[in-house]
């Protein structure tokens, strides 16, 4: 059995460089709630507290000697929580840090000086050259599924070698759960579930963390409180004008991501369905609030964010009066989930990790990504959608061009494409992204 | 024409004169990857041929469908495919081996329609729980190939399909231990050919011309006195790319990739049900950098390979990375990462599928080679 780490006073640059920026910005709030300036900000005081709050946890989890497990953005984060260890979204630390500077510029240049190729995601490579020179917090033990991508597979295999920790996989099958689906087969569900539930034996063996039921069903109820609020507000963001600014849906993923079965997330989920109903009741949005403008194109932004440049969302709005109404991590599909009994509970997890944003979309034929899409532009009455492809992304690069087509040929609705390393600036900057979406409002649409 | 001759011939272009014969009175199934079992198509008398774009140098009509972003093998075969070349194929069977041929075959399937096409989902682990995914996959594939084509196969076809396929794997690996002497009778480029043949004509006939083959090689004189290497990484499908290797003074004595050891150095169980003996057998061969669990992941590769360098006496390894594959690149991270541990040279050669940038592979693989003498 693995020991987790002894207490220590080690601190990780990365992580104190996310935990720092995060303190600057709440403190940021508390002066311009003091100041009564209204509560219209582009990111919520809310969420910057809850994701701060992660992250500090991490050096109270190492305090208690409660083992440190690392996951994979394709798996739920309650699973970890009822095991009562702390769980590390691997890719939710590299995007922050993408998020708060530059400094993750160098993590990047030390791990392809070390031999990982310039061409790999970004998503894994941040940590990895953040680990090769110990400035990340190092887990106890790795949980991964074989989901979205090449790269996931790969890199956390790299993990696996460079921590040399116990390591849990599962393999997540091509097909659908959904009997409507072409691709459905039956035997999806108990497969992907009986997997999940091989997490706790490993767990125990591992770690000594016993599964206690009682903490799992509270685990669920409470990530179940949040997941109807993320139903609801992705209903509110339906209407016309959307209540909320751009970033809204992936801020809702991103603290899903991180905090599902805890109360944190019910908070920020709940102010978050609250803002957003009061909005639409008054039939305004807070484009309108904030600036005066009018709602002129509502966008489907078809990748992740371009963590280096969150203000480009800003601008759309301000300048194009372009606000995205949904985007694919934002769309949560994952339903609440039956919290009658450990089967229920442990099929409706597995179910919603196949569900999970980019999992959902990215592990099967191209059809899971076309009909996703196809259904956001009608349901949000999109007028476009706007594929900022990530760089490190191959599989969805390798239908790119199928959608566009598509799209365009069944629900009428332009697509444009371009390249972006999500996570580095350095390979396409935003004045030219800028100029590209420019064009796009201005003589596509 | 002799029996090298004949395998180079074979494995030139797609289809061969061997693919065009079978075409007069039976079916051809393409297949994509080294995980789907050819004995299951074999058995319902099909003749199965490892797609890939050989003898193709185009990529235009892809580029317009998938991105520079995406591997050039995948690139070029759907550019193969798009042109139309492919179109001798009754079908294809396909698998999640990686994303770029998975995504290959979406844009394949919605915009070439192959006649008849299957897809697996093959599992990235191999416990029991894998396996009895896998088994349920592959009698699947057994039942769509019979209501397809309106046939039956039956376990007794299997079987024989297996006892002749564990020949070509004997066969093959008469041929690799040959490699291991200190002097080789064979050059690696001309088993790059072999191998490429084996793929892609009826194993019938590919037993039999290896069978002459081995007994003319069995006294024959060899190479000696070259630095051994072992080529490790993506598909090599062509001979030339071995042969610029060992034009520059060395001999490639063995490999690890799905167009060498990884094809053919574990067999499949003749006894019990013939769909869990191809089950174990595919699951748990030689694994690609695909598979992440204790059984096939990355620490059993290395093993794997340790044991190859120590069998055939290799001196250096090359890696050869495709562009943009992520699976071999992290793979081969961390395989040098081993290696220099243990004190074997290697080298990283990174290529395009077609052949290009000989200059400079041949720049870096002298200086290598070099090293080693
Ligand atoms: S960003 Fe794309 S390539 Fe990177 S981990 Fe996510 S799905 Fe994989
Ligand atoms: S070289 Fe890599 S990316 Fe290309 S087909 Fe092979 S495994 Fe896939």
């Amino acid at each position: 059995m693995v020991e987790a780490q002894a207490p220590s006073s080690k601190k990780y640059k990365m992580w104190d460089t996310v935990i720092g920026y995060l303190t600057r910005m709440e403190e940021l709030f508390d002066t311009m709630m003091q100041a009564e300036m209204t509560q219209e900000q582009i990111v919520n005081p809310l969420f910057i507290r809850i994701l701060n709050n992660y992250f500090k946890r991490l050096y109270e989890a190492e305090a208690s000697k409660r083992p440190v497990l690392m996951y994979n953005f394709c798996i739920p984060p309650e699973i970890i929580y009822a095991l009562d260890g702390y769980p590390i979204c691997q890719e939710a630390g590299s995007v922050a840090l993408s998020i708060v500077g530059k400094q993750h510029l160098q993590y990047i240049d030390i791990a392809e000086e070390n031999g990982i190729s310039a061409e790999q995601c970004n998503a894994q490579k941040i940590w990895i050259g953040a680990a090769m020179v110990d400035e990340v917090p190092p887990p106890n033990g790795i949980i991964y599924a074989s989901q979205p991508c090449d790269s996931t597979n790969i890199l956390y295999q790299v993990l696996e070698e460079l921590y040399q920790i116990p390591t849990y996989t599962m393999d997540v099958p091509y097909w659908a759960h959904d009997p409507a689906s072409e691709f459905y087969d039956e035997r999806v569900v108990p497969y992907f579930s009986e997997q999940l539930r091989g997490i706790f034996p490993w767990a125990e063996k591992n770690f000594g963390l016993k599964l206690d039921p009682e903490r799992l069903h509270q685990v669920m109820e409470l990530s179940n409180q949040a997941r109807e609020y993320t139903l609801e507000i992705n209903e509110l963001m339906k209407a016309k004008p959307t209540p909320l600014p751009s970033m809204t849906t992936f801020t809702t993923y991103l603290t899903l991501t991180t905090a599902a079965g805890t109360q944190d997330a019910v908070d920020y989920c709940k102010w978050t369905r609250d803002k957003a109903a009061d909005l639409v009741r008054r039939k305004t949005s807070s484009l309108q609030e904030m600036y005066g403008l009018e709602e002129k194109f509502r966008v489907v932004w078809v990748y992740i964010p371009i963590f280096w440049s969150l203000m480009l969302y800003d601008w759309m709005e301000r300048k194009f009066g372009a606000v995205i109404v949904q985007d694919l991590m934002g769309y949560h599909l994952g339903k609440p989930i039956d919290v009658s009994n450990e089967n229920t509970i442990f099929n409706g997890l597995a179910r919603s990790i196949l569900d999970i944003p980019m999992g959902a979309q990215s592990r099967g034929p191209a059809e899971y990504y076309l009909d996703y899409l196809l259904h956001l532009v009608k349901e949000y009455d999109a007028d476009c959608a706007i594929f900022g492809g990530h760089m490190g992304c191959k599989h969805s690069w390798g239908i790119a061009t199928l959608l566009k087509e598509e799209l365009y040929k069944r629900a009428g609705v332009p697509m444009l494409v371009f390249e972006v390393d999500t996570m580095d600036p350095r390979q396409v900057s935003e004045k030219d992204i800028k100029q590209k979406l420019r064009t796009f409002f201005k003589e596509v649409l | 024409m002799d029996i090298l001759e004949k395998m180079y011939e074979a494995a030139e272009k797609l289809p061969n004169s061997w693919i065009n014969d079978w075409k007069k009175t039976g079916k051809v199934l393409g297949y994509l990857c080294s995980y789907i079992p050819e004995e299951i198509l074999h058995a319902a008398k099909i003749l199965p041929i490892r797609v890939t774009a050989r003898g193709h140098s185009e990529s235009t009509l892809a580029d317009a469908c998938m991105s520079r972003l995406n591997c050039p093998f995948a690139r070029y075969l759907l550019d193969t495919v798009l042109s139309g070349k492919l179109d001798f194929l009754d079908g294809v069977i396909a698998y999640n081996s990686c994303d770029h041929i998975r995504r290959m075959f979406d844009n394949w399937r919605l915009r070439h329609k192959p006649p008849f096409y299957h897809f697996l989902s093959i599992p990235h682990r191999a416990d029991e729980l894998a396996m009895k995914w896998f088994q349920g996959e592959l009698s699947n594939l057994r039942s769509h190939l019979e209501s397809h084509f309106k046939i039956t196969i039956s376990d007794d076809d299997l079987k024989e399909s297996i006892k002749l396929y564990n020949n070509t794997y004997d066969l093959l690996q008469a041929l690799y231990d040959l490699r291991k002497r200190e002097d080789p009778p064979i050059k690696g480029s001309d088993v790059a050919a072999i191998m490429t043949a084996c793929l892609s004509m009826p194993k019938e006939a590919f037993n039999d011309l290896l069978s002459q083959l081995l007994d003319e090689l069995e006294g024959k004189e060899g190479y000696s006195d070259l630095p051994r290497i072992m080529v490790v990484g993506s598909l090599v499908d062509n001979p030339e790319y071995i042969k610029i290797i060992e034009d520059l003074g060395s001999i490639v004595v063995t490999d690890s990739h799905c167009f060498g050891t990884k094809y053919f150095s574990d067999k499949v169980k003749i006894e019990g049900n013939p769909i869990e003996a191809l089950s174990a057998r595919y699951l748990l061969k030689s694994p690609c950098p695909r598979m992440i669990d204790e059984r096939t992941g990355h620490e059993k590769r290395l093993e794997l390979i340790k044991s190859l360098i120590k069998e055939y006496y290799v001196d250096g390894v090359i890696f050869e990375r495709m562009t943009m594959c992520d699976l071999w690149s992290g793979e081969i991270f961390m395989l040098q990462n081993d290696l220099k541990q243990l004190g074997v040279p290697t080298l990283i050669l990174e290529r395009d599928y077609i052949i290009s940038g000989v200059g400079q592979m041949k720049t870096r693989s002298q200086a290598f080679i070099e090293v080693l003498k």
